[in-house]
Parts: structure tokens; sequence; C-alpha cells
């Protein structure tokens, strides 16, 4: 559409808009150059908002597997020979992703990226068993969306405490960073419940307009009067939270947009969708990360539009292009930069669906498969267990919603502990982690992730 | 997006900018006043309190308040003017849809102008000009609890969403359960929610009915996921712990009461399963796609066997209007979106106790609700992140802009959407912009939804936004085919000769009459040093700078 791609075009040239460069703290900024940080880490969270259907995703190939896959998802099954194959056998059976998934067959393929399969929020280790005798604690409002997207993104499926697992994670890590706190964790998407630390939040940048300076803050009038404004001590709460909000785009908005001036020219080409542009900024900004007196980052993006009740095939066929393309385009990116290594990404979404049909689409359910892309990945094979896709399977809670083999903190901890979390840390950073360690469903990562 | 408006621009005078038209936005008020609650005249005219309290009320109530109507309801009184404004007809936005399609055309292949937009315009218009502002305000509150969301097929289609939003409209002032089953049975909410040709379930093709309506119309449109208390605390357990008010057995029963509907369509008969239809009838039921059987729905009510399926679907939604949980559920969500953020138990037990019943004995009475809301003792306290997208709406009424027949859609367009982050039927899910739940870092543990969609970037995509709108020397992306639209800044320009006066009506016209005193020494220490400039440039400086302020983003009542 014309004038949305004329909008897009006004908002990155007002990127590199300078207007606010006059009021930059310049002494900070040379004493972060200083800081150069070769052992940069950095973690992306993509957020698949709705609920991906990722029981189209990933898909069992061989003839039997695919046949009970066909048999369960009915009309929502895609074609045996649509799907790109993966090579190897996992837990006996050969494998193959939707077929828009071209980037994430490659990189699976390549060793630097994976799937771990029927994953999910957990509070402590759950069998069938417990969970119809109701002796066990469940996460708080299973199957509903907006539950369990703050399930995934808190990392506390029991409680809803007011941090997320990327914000507890830089809480932890805060000494490897100089710059500025809310460096630390970057969201292209707003703010989020899994950046919300209990000291830090996130800092938000809009991925089209890039960093947006306030109009007319450079007259000296103007500024007086709003500096003044900003600093009424006594407003009331709300008002407070507020005007910090402005001040922070005033204070940090300088930084980000000095660096990001400064970012790296790729060659590697973006498409110009919403999702590729968020991950281009990404790439950018890690490219200057010495600029941002960073060591130790979080990258949040949400994606959305997943709840396919109807239309799954058409709705994830014309959604997951844009998705392969933005991940494929992005790690292309980072090992161009010679940052693969040091940025691990991994997808999450709200939930699994139902294996079985409404006849249009799939309903809510539980556990998932989610990605993970990087060369820190050990990839080319898969983790978790994949479910048996039949429906007598213990696993299937009716219609084919699973209960997770995997715990989301399995993951989560895996990449605390390759980020840097020490082993004291990590019951802070992930309070239910060490009552599941332990347990089958706290197991199905070993090894995901080198040079942890 | 507005950085190239350079330092200068705040203090230059812009020749030909900020003029317009004159007229006003609202009918003149009856002539016959209609009720006298606001308390005896004397001949010099309504007191300083009596415009406070039309700036406080007119602040909840509409758009955005105008000079005209804080003059008239300081004179005429609270009670006149909700009287007044729960007796007018309602102004719907389908009528405004056709003509601009009658003028321009439904063509979505390189159409004149996109026909997605006519709706924006019709809302812009309705909220703008039409005199019926209450209910056009809380049709808007609707919007943002029964989520229907301009995607896919819908975001073409201006006639379902228009009549969607009329459909709220009608029932604004009506009784729930009425609005509950036109909610229900609107084809854009069943397309929103994919319950429309939503079948039985099929044994051979091994499919099941879709659980999406059923759910959400659980969790979001009537009763939560909690048992509550009247007040809207959460009923606990034994254990301290909140108890669900359903679980997915009853899910997959509300999901078989929710099959067998399909579009109406204008000519022939329905035929379940077509992908198309009458975006502006209620959908029909197909009983042979409907499921059959009983079926278990709350509290240990039992849908019979052998109902129809437009029975099945009364008895349900019987079911959910019933419950304890809607009056506290749903007034509070209403109080949020009018009022404020945090309403005390006591007001939420005091709303839902009229959502129970009227005083006639009647449930769901929504007038009756909202007038509990509007005149609790505890409105006038109120503290709530003003909404972004509502900011931009007060501006542009409040100044009396004139978007008539064929106006700028500049005001209404993608721009907008992009530095609000809002815009009218378009939320990113069906759980709105934000949640009712939300509580910001650094709040103390308040509520306050706004504050989620309030980032780094959306606090200056707003002020980059007034910067715009005053000082903009070009209308925002105003189509060669629509007049332009711009602020009528002389009414205020005209009280600038008395600088008190001036700041008063800044306070009543921008901050609901009550303004920070730190506020105000910040606005008029920055008019001492325009002091020089025209005086229609003061005016753009002090409004620059009043709606950058935190005291306008944030309505405060009694902590002054």
């Amino acid at each position: 559409m014309i004038k949305r791609r004329q909008l897009l075009q006004r908002g990155l040239k007002s990127a590199v808009s300078l207007s606010v460069l006059g009021s930059l703290p310049l002494g900070l900024m040379s004493s972060l150059r200083a800081q150069a940080t070769d052992d940069y880490r950095a973690t992306v969270c993509v957020l698949l908002a709705g609920g991906a259907d990722s029981f189209n995703l990933l898909v069992p190939r061989s003839n039997q597997a695919y046949s009970q896959y066909q048999q369960r998802r009915s009309d929502l099954a895609l074609a045996q020979s649509d799907l790109l194959p993966l090579d190897g056998e996992h837990n006996g059976a050969a494998f193959g992703v939707h077929p828009a998934l071209s980037n994430i067959q490659r990189l699976f393929n390549n060793g630097s990226g994976t799937f771990v399969s029927n994953i999910g929020p957990l509070v402590e280790p759950t069998t069938r068993a417990a969970l119809e005798a109701e002796s066990v604690t469940l996460p708080l409002g299973l199957f509903s969306h907006s539950d369990q997207i703050l399930s995934w993104q808190t990392a506390t499926p029991a409680n809803r405490a007011g941090t997320g697992f990327g914000g507890r994670l830089i809480d932890a890590l805060a000494a490897a960073n100089t710059g500025v706190p809310l460096a630390g964790n970057i969201s292209l998407s707003g703010n989020n419940a899994f950046q919300a630390g209990a000291a830090v939040g996130s800092y938000s940048l809009n991925a089209t307009a890039g960093v947006r300076t306030i109009a007319g803050y450079d007259n000296r009038i103007f500024q007086g009067a709003l500096d003044r404004l900003l600093a009424d001590s006594n407003a009331p709460t709300l008002q407070r939270v507020y005007a910090d909000k402005i001040q922070s785009a005033i204070d940090v908005g300088g930084l980000f947009s000095n660096a990001l001036e400064q970012a790296v020219s790729f060659s590697t080409p973006f498409n110009e969708d919403p999702f590729s542009l968020a991950m281009k900024r990404i790439a950018e900004l890690i490219s200057v990360r010495d600029l941002l007196g960073v060591a130790r980052q979080t990258f949040f993006v949400t994606y959305g539009g997943w709840d396919h009740h109807e239309d799954t095939l058409g709705q994830q066929a014309a959604m997951l292009p844009a998705l392969d393309a933005g991940l494929g385009q992005f790690m292309a990116a980072l090992n161009e930069i010679g940052m693969g290594s040091q940025v691990t990404t991994y997808t999450i979404s709200d939930f699994g669906r139902t294996l079985t049909s409404n006849g249009k689409g799939s309903d809510h359910g539980w556990g998932g498969n989610v990605m993970v892309l990087g060369e820190s990945v050990n990839g080319g094979r898969l983790y978790g267990d994949f479910p048996e896709l039949v429906e007598d399977n213990p696993l299937d809670l009716g219609r084919g919603r699973f209960l997770p083999t995997t715990a989301s903190d399995a993951l989560f901890a895996d990449i605390a502990r390759w980020m840097g979390v020490t082993d004291t840390d990590m019951a802070t950073v992930l309070p239910n982690w060490p009552g599941l360690a332990d347990s089958p469903q706290g197991q199905g990562v070993a090894g995901l992730l080198k040079n942890v | 997006m507005t950085g190239k408006l350079c330092a200068a621009l705040v203090l230059i005078a812009l020749v030909g900018c900020g003029g317009g038209g004159g007229s006003s936005p609202i009918d003149p008020p009856p002539g016959d006043g209609g009720g006298n609650s606001g308390g005896p005249v004397t001949p010099t005219g309504p007191s300083t309190a009596d415009y406070l309290r039309a700036a406080q009320i007119l602040d909840l109530t509409t758009f955005g308040p105008t000079v005209g109507d804080i003059e008239t309801v300081a004179k005429e009184g609270v009670g006149w003017w909700l009287d007044e404004q729960f007796a007018r007809p309602v102004t719907l936005h389908e009528p405004i849809v056709r003509r601009y399609g009658a003028q321009y055309g439904y063509e979505l292949q390189n159409p004149v102008i996109f026909p997605g937009l006519y709706r924006r315009f019709a809302f812009f218009e309705n909220a703008l000009t039409a005199p019926d502002q209450l209910r056009q305000l809380t049709a808007y509150a609707f919007t943002q609890i029964f989520v229907v969301s301009a995607t896919g097929m819908l975001n073409n289609n201006p006639i379902g969403l228009a009549s969607y939003y009329d459909t709220l409209l009608t029932h604004s002032f009506g009784n729930f359960r009425d609005l509950l089953r036109a909610v229900t049975l609107h084809p854009a909410m069943g397309f929103y929610l994919s319950h429309v040709n939503n079948a039985k379930s099929d044994p051979v093709a091994n499919t099941f009915p879709d659980e999406n309506y059923a759910r959400e119309v659980m969790q979001l449109f009537t009763i939560g996921l909690y048992e509550l208390n009247q007040d809207g605390t959460p009923v606990l357990d034994t254990e301290g712990k909140p108890i669900a008010t359903y679980d997915n057995d009853d899910i997959q029963a509300f999901a078989k009461v929710f099959t067998g509907l399909t579009y109406d369509v204008n000519a022939g008969s329905p035929v379940f399963g077509r992908n198309q239809g009458a975006m502006n009838l209620p959908m029909v039921m197909i009983d042979s796609f409907h499921e059959g059987g009983e079926k278990p729905l709350l509290n240990g009510y039992v849908v019979p066997d052998g109902q129809s399926g437009m029975q099945d679907i009364e008895s349900a939604l019987d079911n959910l209007f019933q419950h304890p949980n809607v009056g506290p559920f749903i007034g509070r969500q209403l109080i949020q979106r009018l009022v404020t953020s945090n309403p005390s138990p006591e007001y939420v037990a005091r709303v839902a106790a009229v959502f129970a019943d009227n005083g006639s004995g009647v449930r769901g009475d929504l007038e009756a609700v909202l007038r509990a809301i509007l005149t609790d003792s505890e409105a006038s306290d109120a503290s709530r992140v003003r909404e972004p997208f509502r900011r931009h709406l007060a501006l542009n009424r409040s100044l009396g802009t004139v978007p008539v027949a064929g106006s700028d859609y500049g005001i209404t367009g993608f721009f907008v959407q992009n530095l609000t982050g809002q815009m009218v039927l378009t939320a990113p899910s069906v759980f709105n912009f934000y949640s009712p739940f939300y509580r910001p870092p650094g709040g103390q543990g308040l509520q306050s939804p706004e504050m989620q969609i309030t980032t780094e970037d959306s606090v200056v995509g707003l002020i980059n936004l007034f910067a715009r709108a005053l000082y903009g020397d070009a209308p925002m992306h105003t189509h060669p085919e629509l007049s332009a639209v711009a602020l009528d800044l002389t009414p205020l320009a005209a009280y600038m000769d008395d600088r008190d006066t001036f700041m008063v009506w800044v306070e009543r016209l921008f901050f609901g009459g009550q303004m920070r005193e730190q506020t105000r020494d910040v606005l008029n220490d920055t008019l001492d040093e325009v002091i020089d400039l025209p005086t229609e440039d003061q005016v753009k400086v002090a409004l620059y700078v009043a709606l950058a302020s935190p005291d306008q983003a944030v309505a405060e009542g009694g902590e002054l």
C-alpha cells in the first residue's frame, strides 16, 4: 500500500534527525566508547502472539508418524510432500518443517538451529495423574491467551509477581553493563512482561521510526518549560510515572539516536515488513553495543496474529514467510559482524494449539514447539520429547492439547547459564527451576547451547 | 515523524496556519433548558464552582469539551446535562459510511480513497460533531471491552465495522442482556472470533466446535476468569487462592451452543459455510449445523435437549447474564474506561448494585449503571492516564475543528495510529490495547491500563502529534478529494487580553477544570517569555506546553 510505504520512508528519515544531538551527554559517550565488550552476549525473544499452531511448524515426516499426524489434524494437516525435510532421524522418526520455513530448515541442517518440542510453562513437575487428582499447582489460567502469554514471559506461571524472565536475567547480570541501565533490555514492541525487572524495565524503540525526538525540544524556551514540568516531584503517582517516561525518552533517546547513527550498514538485505525491520534494528543495535555500554542484553519483539481459530493453513502460509525471512536475515546479518555465536534467538508463543480441528482451525492448547537459533546452538537435532500424535497418548488432555514434557524453565535455565547467571542466582532468575531441574520435565534441553 | 519541526517553530509565527472555520462543532443546546439541577443562577452568571463541575463532567462525558459546552453546562447544571444526553437519539455511523461509499465507491483496487477509511471518517465525524456525545463515548468504551478489530476482511469492510459500532451505540443506554445478544450475533464479531460458520462436531471428519467465542465471551465479555465479590475483589478459597469461574469442560459446552450460525444475506437464502453475506445484519441460525443435546453450563444450569439453536444461545446468554460476576466485572471496566483506574471496592460495589437492580427490579440497565458511575462521589477524585487517542480527539473537538462531510483524513489515518498507538476498532487482539489489570513499574502498585501502551516512543510520538496539529504547515495527509481541517485558535486568542481568563479556559478545556499550581506557573512564565509574539502564536506556545505536560496527560481529581 503506497501510503504505508510513504509513511515508512518518512519514519526512517526522521530516525536520522539529529536535533537532539545538542543535548547528548558527550562525556558519557566518549567514556562508553572505550568500553568495548568482547564477551558480549544477548538473547532475542520473539513472541508469536496469539498462540502459534506450532504442530504445523515442526511435523513428523516418516510414513507412520505422518499418518498419525494426518489422522489427528484432519483438514489442518500439511501435505507430506510439502514438508521441507530436516536431516537425520529423531526419536526414530524423520521430521520436516512448514514449507514456508526454508531458512529455518537451512539453519537446522547446518547445525545452528533447532526446535524444542512439546515445551510449555509448568510450576512444578506435573504428571497426568497429579493433574487429574488436582494435587499439583498449575499455571494460572491454563488455555487462556492473556494468562499463558504471561506465564511464558514471566516464567512465574503460578503468580503475577510483576517481573519477567528477561528483566530478572538482566537484573542478575547488571554488573556486566556499564552504560545506562535501560539499555540492558530493549523492546521493539513496547512495554512487555518479559523485560520487567525488579530493578530495571525496558527501553522501547520504534522499529520503523527509529528513535523519535521531541519536536521543539532544542528550543530554549520550550525545553526549559518541559524540563520544569517533568521535575514536578510532588505530582501524583501516575503523573510521576508518566513524566518519567518522557524524561527517559529525553535522556536515553539521545544516546540511542546517536548510537544508531553509527550502526553497521549491513549488506544482508532485510525485508520491509515490520518484523524484518525490527530484526534489522536489533542487529544494528548489536553492532553498536560498545556505544551503549552493554555486555549482557535482551531484546524483545512481538509478531502477532497467530490465533488461527480458522483458516490455519491459509493464514500460516501468509504469515510464516515474513517470520522465516526476518529470522534468516537476522542470522545472516549477525554473521556478517561476527556476532552469530554471541546472540541466541528463540520463539515463544501463548501456547500450542489443539491437534484436532474445529472444522476451520485449531483452539487453545498448552505444550508447543519453539525454535532456538544461533551459532551457539547445538543444532541439527531436536530437543524435548516430540509426542506421539495419537488420541490415546496419555499426554493428550483432550482434542490434542498436550501436557508439556519439557518445562519452559528448562530452556530458560539453559539460556540463563549461557548468559552467565551463576547457580546461586538461578533461583532468583527462575524461582520454579530448583523444583523442576531434577524432574523429567527439567531434562529435555541438556546440551542445547554451546559455550555455556 | 515531526523531527523536521525545527526549534524555531515554537516561536515563529506561521502565517495562514491555525485559522479555519469558526462554527461550533455541536448543536446549540435546547433553549428551554429541561432541568434546573444546577441550582439558582445569579444574574452575574454561573459561579466558579459551576464552571469546575461543568468542566469535570464534560471531561468524563464527551470526546473533549468546547467553550460552548462548558458555558451551557455551567449554566444549566450537571443533572440537566446528563438528562439531556441520555435523552438524545442515537447518531449512527453506517449512514455516514454509505455517504462516502456513494461518493467514492467501494472499489478495493485503485480506489479514489481506500474504503476501509470510511468507517474512520464516520467515527471522527461523530466523535467530533454528534450531539449525543455521552452515547458516542460509551460505545467507544464498549469497543474496548467487546473488542472487534479491523483485521483481514474486516479492514476492507467499512459497512461491517460501522454496523458493529452502531450496534454498540444502539444498546449503550439499554440493557446489557440485549447488548450481549446483539454483540454475539453481529457478523463482525462472528468473523473476528470465528463463530460464524462454526459447525457441530463431525465424528467422521474428526472435527469439534470452535471454542473461540465460547472462551472469550466468558473471559472478556461477561464474567472473567475468577469468582468475584460484588466489590470486584476475588473470592478466595480456604487456601487464599482465587476460584476459577469455568473450566475447559464448560468451554466445550459453550462451544456447542455457538454452533450453527452463518451470515444472513440480502437476497436468497443463507447457506451455512459461505464466507460472505450481509455484514450489517445479525447472523442467522441453521439448525442442521447446530449441535444438539444437553449442555451443562455454569452454576448447575443445563441447556435442555431439543431446543432450537437460537433458543440454546438465548439460554446460554441468560446463564452468563445472571452470573453474579457481570456487574462488578463489567462495571469496574466501565469505571476504568470512563473515570478512574483504581476505583475503590466500595465504588465498584455501588455500581454493581445498580447493575443488579436499577431500583425498579431490572438487572443490567446500562443507563442506570452509567449514571451511577458518573455521579458517584469518587468520580471527581479520578486518577487516570488519558488515552493517547482520546487526547488527540479532544484537541480536535475542543478547539472547534470542523470536520464535516468530506473532511481531512489526516486526523483519522495511519499517521495518527502510528503516533498514538491506537485507532478505533484496531486493537492488536481481542485483549484490547491494554489489560484492565496492568500495573506500571514505579506506580506503587496502582493499576493503569493506559500505561501499558505508554513508552519512551509513544510519549514523544504524541507530543509530536500535538506539535503537528499546532505548528504543522501542511495538513496531515489531506487527500485531494477531501477538505483540510485546521484548529481554530481564535476563541482562545480572544481570552488572551486577560492572562488569568486565558489560563482558566485552558484549564477548563484540557485539564478537567483542575491544573496543578506548578503547571500553571510554568505556563505563565513561558507566556512571559513570548509576550512579544502575536497573540495567536502565544496561544500556540501555551497550548504546546500545556499539552506536553504530564499534568494534562493524566486526569487527576482530588489530590490537588
